[in-house]
């Protein structure tokens, strides 16, 4: 990504005018008067301002479909007129009345749960419709509120854990009632008045007993009320009211389409068994299998299948609770449907996709059993092996080109080849003109024109095609799709064959590959190697004497002829450049400790007597002078997490984990970390990585801390 | 500095902080006119101008962090938060900022957005160099992340 496009991205972001008067007014008044009486501002005008549009959203169904049968005859959008404005006088005049007619009109909720997705999913929020029974009993619930006392100075927009809302219209005016549970224990109501077509609004907070928000709440979820929430719609907020009421009447909804689509699909089965294709897998981590089924076992699934997701209640994506996707079917549509199974909640989910592939589009919850059944008539007639030619010959033409393009790359040649094409070029290297380039971002294919880029002398390039020659591609393995922090080396060889070498450190630092992109295209196959530590330290030995650094600007990847005639720009002594940042961040001046060092290390930290971290520091200070770092990852077969052990040779050791700090003073023990991996060279950057990720039994902070 | 002088000077910069971390107009100019209401009321004595700007700032991600902990923002849609000048693509990568978690964003807002170096970061939002550059080169790994899921797959 191009730093400069991220830089002007929000250039244009401004206030308008009208802001700014209406915001240099309102400081006016605020500092001229301490009181809070604060004109054009109200607790919450943000939810206000949101309510405002989903409100009246949902106020022109109720009103629209009151009129006409609701929901059925469509209603006038027309016929809905905005509500008047209300004083803040008028309205806690009316509040008692409005609780006590809660049980007789339309409510729209939008229960906590659907209010806390808004976060991860902004598009969308889903309201639910109430029984006349709930609405009444809620209506008993809010006439206990002393609706005539509101309190005031309740600074309640920062202070509360949950909440719902509650929409309604009510003479000719929107209300929302936002039931609360504050972070004092307390429940609060605010009954805010939203005046469609203006953003303000007034809000009367009450206080009530501490449970009257989980009373409230029970009776949104208790089913025992002989209701079940029903999920009306996702109504996607729009400013543009027709385009809503277009959304949320319309009876295409997804489930609609694919189980119509399912259903039709249905009738049409077994025309062609190549229909579908299968993919399994025993769980996240194995390798998948290509296979086809049998008439009869094909129609068994489908059988299965479309029993099962016929009924299934909806999920929203977001509540996919994971477990193990361990098969897939991809239909000829070029649509696919995943199959999720999590078996500590016992959750299946079925997800389908969308005909690019790409998008998730509907998820189904179905019953475990079906699952078990689904995968129980899973019999494969024969298997595919990931081979490009068997692939491409079974699937690539009949499933679609653009998945598979995303798949399995382009018209790549198949692996034997490449290897011995790769042996040809690495035992020539003395005669490749080459460069090398190093990233900062973890992508190969994006932006390299923006890495640092540099040259090794001759003596450096013969002793790395000795170090290449000896190693052993028949290892090479297809598509390494990982990120990583890459050192790209652009090769010209004798025959003018242009391609990419790639050292590829994984961003975790724990391996390295060594890819080679033949045709330099990024749509193309890679070829990648694994690097044992060795080779990889013998490789950041060469690399780590650049000839000379430069920065290119042209894009290398397009391989054109000017490739090696590019413009320079040195940049100096990148030791000075804020780039040394970034070239000694990723570039070879990471070391691997050997396995003594490792031991050594472990040792050291597990028997050391840690000084209390230090809380009156000025870090500045601390930061000045040499220092080298330790990075460490961390795994438990969970997770994983990293942390970065700085030591200033001043004596002070700062903790890194997650961007916070904690500073020690241990200057002996500096020294003799330094001794153990410096020696005499105190510039270096040391990587220090487990490899098997064992190297402490308990987490880094724990061990520094005691 | 008074009201008018304030907003004329700074409301720009930090509503354009404030919309980027909270995704929302409104809430965003509620943060802009806290911020500058306790510059009014509560502001210390300022040794530079650029001393001045970045308390502004200081106060505004403080202030944003705590909107966003304390309270459930509803972000706008995206399409309503973009600049009508803006080309598309810096749209979508408008978007994908937005995307990215807090503490990254407030690194790269501060870095590409208002051109701060790492060291002034770091005094900014009280880490150590060392912290902000982990988080820049993390953060800017996420946009991109979000950017290609979001925009190139």
């Amino acid at each position: 990504m191009n730093e400069n496009k991220i830089k002007s991205c929000a250039d244009n972001i401004k206030l308008s005018e009208k802001s700014k008067a209406r915001m240099i007014r309102n400081l006016e008044v605020m500092t001229q008067n301490e009181s809070d009486s604060y004109p054009e501002r109200i607790p919450d005008r943000a939810i206000t301002r949101y309510i405002m549009t989903a409100f009246a959203a949902c106020m022109v169904i109720a009103v629209s479909a009151w009129g006409l049968s609701y929901y059925l005859g469509g209603g006038n959008k027309n016929q809905f007129s905005p509500a008047s404005s209300v004083s803040m006088e008028d309205m806690q005049e009316s509040a008692p009345e409005l609780f006590g007619v809660l049980g007789d009109i339309q409510l729209y909720a939008i229960p906590p749960t659907d209010r806390g997705e808004i976060g991860i999913c902004p598009e969308t929020v889903s309201y639910i419709t109430l029984s006349k029974e709930d609405q009444e009993q809620l209506s008993e619930l809010y006439q206990m509120l002393d609706s005539e006392t509101p309190i005031r100075d309740y600074n309640f927009s920062s202070n509360w854990e949950d909440r719902f809302h509650i929409f309604l219209q009510y003479a000719g005016i929107y209300y929302d009632i936002l039931t609360t549970k504050a972070t004092d224990g307390r429940s609060y109501i605010q009954l805010i008045c939203v005046s469609a077509g203006d953003s303000r609004g007034y809000t009367l907070t009450y206080q009530t007993e501490p449970d009257f928000y989980d009373k409230a709440l029970t009776l949104l979820q208790n089913p025992a009320w002989g209701r079940e929430i029903e999920i009306n719609y996702d109504l996607i907020l729009y400013d543009d009211l027709d385009t809503l009421l277009e959304i949320m009447f319309s009876e295409q909804n997804l489930k609609t389409r694919f189980i119509t689509a399912i259903v039709e699909l249905d009738t049409q089965i077994g025309a062609d068994l190549m229909d579908a294709y299968f993919i399994s897998r025993e769980n996240q981590s194995s390798p998948v299998q290509y296979f086809n089924m049998n008439r009869d076992n094909f129609l068994n699934f489908w059988s299965i299948f479309s029993q099962a997701v016929t009924n299934a209640p909806e999920l929203k994506t977001d509540f996919i609770t994971g477990g193990d996707n361990e098969f897939m079917m991809y239909l000829e549509d070029r649509s696919y449907v995943e199959f999720w199974h999590d078996a500590v909640s016992g959750q299946c989910d079925v997800l389908f996709h969308d005909m690019a592939g790409f998008q998730d589009l509907l998820c189904l919850k179905i019953s475990e059993e079906d699952y078990q059944n689904l995968k129980n008539a899973l019999v494969p007639e024969s298997y595919f092996d990931t081979e490009y030619e068997t692939i491409n010959t079974v699937l690539y033409e009949r499933v679609g080109t653009e998945l598979m393009n995303q798949m399995f790359g382009g018209n790549a040649p198949d692996v034997n080849e490449m290897i011995q094409k790769a042996e040809q070029v690495f035992n020539n290297l003395e005669e490749c003109e080459y460069y090398f380039s190093v990233q900062e971002s973890g992508y190969l294919f994006e932006n390299h024109h923006e890495g640092q880029y540099f040259s090794i002398s001759p003596e450096k390039q013969n002793q790395l095609a000795e170090l290449f020659r000896n190693l052993n591609y028949a290892d090479m393995k297809k598509n390494y799709q990982d990120g990583g922090y890459p050192i790209i080396m652009y090769l010209e060889d004798a025959n003018q064959q242009k391609s990419l070498v790639t050292i590829l450190f994984h961003e975790d630092f724990d391996r390295a590959y060594l890819s080679w992109q033949p045709d330099g295209k990024s749509a193309g196959d890679n070829y990648y190697l694994e690097l044992d530590s060795d080779t990889l330290n013998q490789i950041a030995e060469i690399l780590s004497e650049p000839e000379k650094c430069f920065r290119k600007q042209n894009n290398l990847f397009e391989f054109e002829d000017a490739m090696f005639a590019e413009r320079e720009i040195p940049f100096g002594d990148i030791s000075n450049a804020e780039e040394r940042l970034m070239f000694n961040a990723y570039a070879p001046a990471y070391l691997l400790p050997t396995e003594e060092q490792h031991q050594l290390m472990t040792e050291l930290f597990n028997r050391w007597k840690w000084n209390e971290p230090l809380t009156d520091y000025n870090l500045s200070e601390i930061q000045d002078g040499e220092s080298f770092s330790i990075y460490i990852r961390k795994q438990d077969g969970i997770s994983e997490e990293a942390f970065e052990i700085r030591c200033q040779l001043s004596g002070y050791l700062i903790y890194i984990h997650d961007g916070s700090e904690e500073i020690f003073y241990e200057p002996e023990l500096i020294q003799m970390l330094n001794a153990l991996f410096l020696k005499s060279d105190s510039k270096k950057t040391i990587c220090y990585i487990p490899e098997d990720g064992s190297l402490f039994d308990e987490p880094v902070n724990q061990i520094i801390l005691d | 500095m008074n009201a008018r002088d304030l907003v004329n000077t700074y409301g720009d910069m930090l509503y354009r902080i404030c919309l980027v971390s909270l995704r929302n107009h409104a809430d965003a100019e509620d943060a802009v006119q806290e911020v500058f209401l306790k510059y009014l009321t509560r502001a210390p004595d300022f040794d530079s101008s650029g001393h001045e700007k970045a308390w502004l700032i200081t106060v505004a991600l403080n202030h944003c962090r705590n909107m966003l902990r304390n309270q459930k923002i509803i972000p706008t849609d995206p399409e309503l938060l973009h600049p009508p000048e803006n080309p598309p693509e810096q749209n979508q990568i408008l978007d994908a900022l937005m995307q990215v978690p807090e503490k990254f964003r407030e690194v790269l807002i501060l870095h590409y957005l208002e051109g701060y170096k790492l060291k002034e970061i770091a005094g900014i939002i009280g880490k150590s160099q060392s912290a902000v550059k982990m988080r820049l080169v993390k953060g800017r790994k996420l946009l991109e992340e979000i950017y290609r899921k979001e925009y190139l797959s």
